[in-house]
């Protein structure tokens, strides 16, 4: 805080002090100087007349060569205490009587030389008159008088002592009404400045400084202030109402939120937080946050955090956090920076949405998908023998009418009959799972699913181009990844109208988002309609389809689920309109998946989303 | 059309005994299926009855010929690639309503919208006295000016 050390009120007083000063020492000076010429003028006068009478007194013994009647005559100088010589001298300039006020020393000088014509002057302390003596129009003689400057330093200490009586006296009066006018103009002053220094200190911006009456410069500064106040106070007011309903809405949401700093130092939580975790501020403050999470997961969550603070970019990610109670919940936890106008990050501002009850109802959802997929693969496999069961009863039955010509129905009968056999013998590979993950090769399950729907792609005349070369084993449960293919070339199939082209192509690859994880890749291809741009982001949700009439929309979402099983991933590209229009569809598969296990699911489903990019060209 | 309902429930078993019988009831039968053999071996069945059969192995050709030719009743497969039964059916009952459809399926259960479609749903499989009966049952009467026993 400033301190005041020469207030307005001193200040104005000092001044009016340095001006009353300066005018009296003007005053006084000019007094004193004019006082001085004068008191010379006249001491000289003075002078001269006593000059002149002793010259008139010394005619007569200068005529009659009295010495001692002169030496008496100037005796009377005795009553002049400032003179100091005084002599009598011939027209020769001779000596003739004298007067001395010390009696000791009786020199006899010369009449000095005038000086510039004058017969009288003040020089080196001292004043001189010469003085002639004249009688009946003759010379006779002259006079000469010294005298001291004692009655001038006499007269000059007194009126210096006088002076700076009333010097003083006028500087008081000049104090007193100073003092007392400047109070008009500087209280108001200190008052505001008291005020200013009241609120910055107390931080009250409620306070005002004291209106004045007078309408002048500080009436107005004061108003301005004072209106300035009401403003910062308004502003005060409406940024703690809106600090309010944020902490409000802060606290009132479901979720968890936070705010940190740019550094990533966590500074803020809201209630939420503070009730799941059942912690404090204190343990919670900064980095503290690290004591709910599960210490095996902890080094990812601080790496991937410290790289969006390096980076400044989103933080996004499924990680559990501890609840009071001791058990761990999954939260989908996102963050956003919150930039300045220059684009520098502030803070960060987080929130920790629960996903546990949607995680269970998402996998609820896929376990009765996958009976409802076992339902209609029934109802499909049903389907599938009923057609050739069918052609085989009515190939009877005309051979039973017709005894004479069974050949041909028999042998179409036949054919039907080793088709209900083939389609048995691959729809139960989608039944006969394991309860653990073996070791299958993927061109040979490949080869199952083209079988399997081998007549609809006959009668549509499909194009099959495959390239599956042996050796490709991966660890996995092989009905689901049967089930995946399935779907995958199910829906090729369906998108292609006649004389259409399949591609299904299977290599040894590693995996595209990290480098180290070897598998295999399978891409199914067609030259089918092709996904829109504006059905591509919905094609892995669920229940969203485009065949309303025979599909139910959770093909591909349960094919996901199931790549993602396995930690895998899959990939879609496509192209519409007439020309080279298609889609094709990428899946990778590590080929250990299940012991890939220090790995938590939460982190690799997460993961596998990241992986999902599904551009439409 | 009373006396026809009424007589159609003894028919087919006349028809299938009597020979002579069926071919007063002869009818141009459309025959709508993506599978082949199941086509063929229908159509030799519906022949050895006396009908005759005009072949389609899609929707889409089965509506081109619908159009072009008269049509006494459609015997339709549900579960088609391409064109589906159901939209197969909606079309030929907007062109001509009064033409019956026979339905067949695979599926045991049968979506609701497409019930009402159809004169009659037969589920593939053992299906072949339930598919003569239904022909017999809608084929059209004779007609007055056509064959003179068809008022016996």
């Amino acid at each position: 805080m400033i301190k005041i050390r020469d207030s307005i009120s001193k200040k104005l007083t000092a001044l009016n002090m340095l001006v009353s000063g300066t005018a009296l020492l003007v005053a006084c000076a000019a007094l004193f100087a004019y006082d001085l010429s004068s008191f010379r003028q006249t001491t000289l006068n003075d002078l001269s007349i006593q000059a002149q009478i002793i010259g008139s007194n010394s005619v007569t013994p200068l005529v009659f060569n009295d010495a001692k009647s002169a030496q008496q005559a100037l005796s009377a100088l005795q009553a002049s205490p400032h003179i100091v010589y005084a002599g009598i001298y011939r027209t020769n300039g001779q000596f003739f009587a004298g007067y001395w006020r010390t009696k000791t020393v009786h020199e006899t000088p010369p009449i000095p030389a005038a000086q510039g014509g004058n017969t009288r002057w003040f020089r080196e302390r001292e004043f001189t008159v010469v003085q002639p003596i004249v009688f009946d129009g003759k010379l006779v003689g002259t006079v000469y008088i010294r005298s001291d400057i004692q009655a001038l330093v006499d007269r000059l200490k007194n009126y210096a002592l006088i002076l700076v009586a009333v010097a003083m006296l006028a500087l008081l009066a000049a104090l007193l009404i100073s003092r007392t006018s400047q109070r008009a103009i500087a209280k108001p002053i200190a008052a505001l400045a008291e005020t200013a220094r009241a609120v910055s200190r107390d931080k009250n911006y409620g306070a005002r400084a004291a209106p004045t009456a007078d309408m002048d410069e500080v009436s107005v500064l004061i108003n301005s202030f004072n209106e300035m106040l009401a403003e910062i106070q308004k502003r005060d007011t409406a940024l703690q109402e809106s600090e309010d309903q944020f902490r409000t809405l802060a606290d009132s949401v479901s979720q968890l939120a936070w705010m940190a700093h740019s550094d990533g130092y966590l500074f803020w939580y809201n209630k939420r937080w503070y009730e799941y975790t059942g912690t404090t501020p204190e343990q919670m403050s900064g980095w503290g946050w690290q004591s709910v999470h599960d210490p095996k997961l902890l080094p990812i969550v601080l790496e991937r955090w410290r790289a969006s603070i390096t980076a400044g970019k989103a933080f996004e990610m499924v990680f559990p956090l501890r609840g009071k109670d001791g058990t761990f919940r999954d939260f989908l936890t996102l963050a956003v920076p919150v930039r300045g106008a220059d684009g520098k990050v502030l803070r960060w501002f987080g929130t920790n949405t629960d996903i546990t009850e949607q995680r269970r109802s998402e996998e609820a959802l896929r376990r009765s998908e996958k009976l409802a997929a076992t339902g209609r693969l029934a109802a499909s496999i049903a389907h599938e023998i009923n057609n050739p069961l069918e052609a085989v009863t009515n190939l009877i039955y005309l051979a039973q009418k017709n005894p004479t010509n069974t050949g041909k129905y028999l042998e179409m009968a036949d054919q039907e009959l080793e088709r209900i056999s083939e389609i048995t013998r691959h729809t139960l590979g989608f039944f006969r799972d394991t309860s653990t993950p073996v070791k299958i090769n993927i061109s040979e399950v490949l080869l199952d699913v083209l079988n399997l729907y081998d007549r609809k792609i006959r009668f549509k005349k499909i194009a099959v181009k495959t390239r599956l070369p042996q050796g490709l084993e991966i660890t996995c449960f092989p009905g689901e990844i049967r089930q995946v293919f399935s779907n995958l070339v199910s829906n090729a199939v369906e998108a292609m109208e006649e004389n259409g082209r399949l591609c299904i192509k299977a290599s040894r690859t590693h995996d595209w988002t990290n480098g180290y994880r070897s598998g295999v890749r399978v891409s199914v291809l067609d030259t089918g309609c092709g996904v829109g741009r504006d059905q591509m982001p919905k094609i892995f949700e669920p229940f969203y389809t485009t065949k309303k009439d025979v599909g139910t929309g959770l093909g591909l979402w349960l094919t996901r689920g199931l790549v993602q099983k396995h930690h895998g991933s899959i990939r879609v590209k496509s192209r519409t309109g007439s020309l080279e229009a298609g889609t094709v569809f990428s899946v990778f598969l590590p080929r250990e998946p299940l012991q890939d296990q220090n790995q938590s699911p939460e982190v690799s489903i997460e993961t596998g989303k990241r992986n999902l990019h599904a551009t439409s060209e | 059309l009373s006396s026809r309902a009424a007589g159609g429930k003894n028919r087919p078993a006349a028809a299938i005994e009597k020979p002579e019988l069926a071919e007063l009831f002869m009818a141009i039968i459309l025959c709508i299926d993506d599978e082949p053999n199941p086509l063929q071996a229908r159509k030799f069945l519906l022949e050895s009855e006396g009908h005759q059969v005009i072949e389609a192995a899609s929707g889409k050709e089965g509506l081109r010929i619908f159009q072009s030719e008269s049509i006494d009743i459609v015997v339709l497969d549900y579960w088609m690639s391409g064109m589906n039964g159901l939209t197969v059916a909606q079309e030929i009952k907007r062109l001509r309503p009064h033409t019956p459809i026979i339905m067949l399926s695979g599926f045991p259960e049968l979506p609701g919208e497409a019930v009402g479609l159809a004169d009659r749903w037969i589920l593939k499989g053992r299906g072949t006295r339930d598919l003569l009966v239904a022909v017999a049952e809608l084929v059209p009467p004779p007609k007055r000016d056509g064959n003179m026993k068809s008022g016996a």
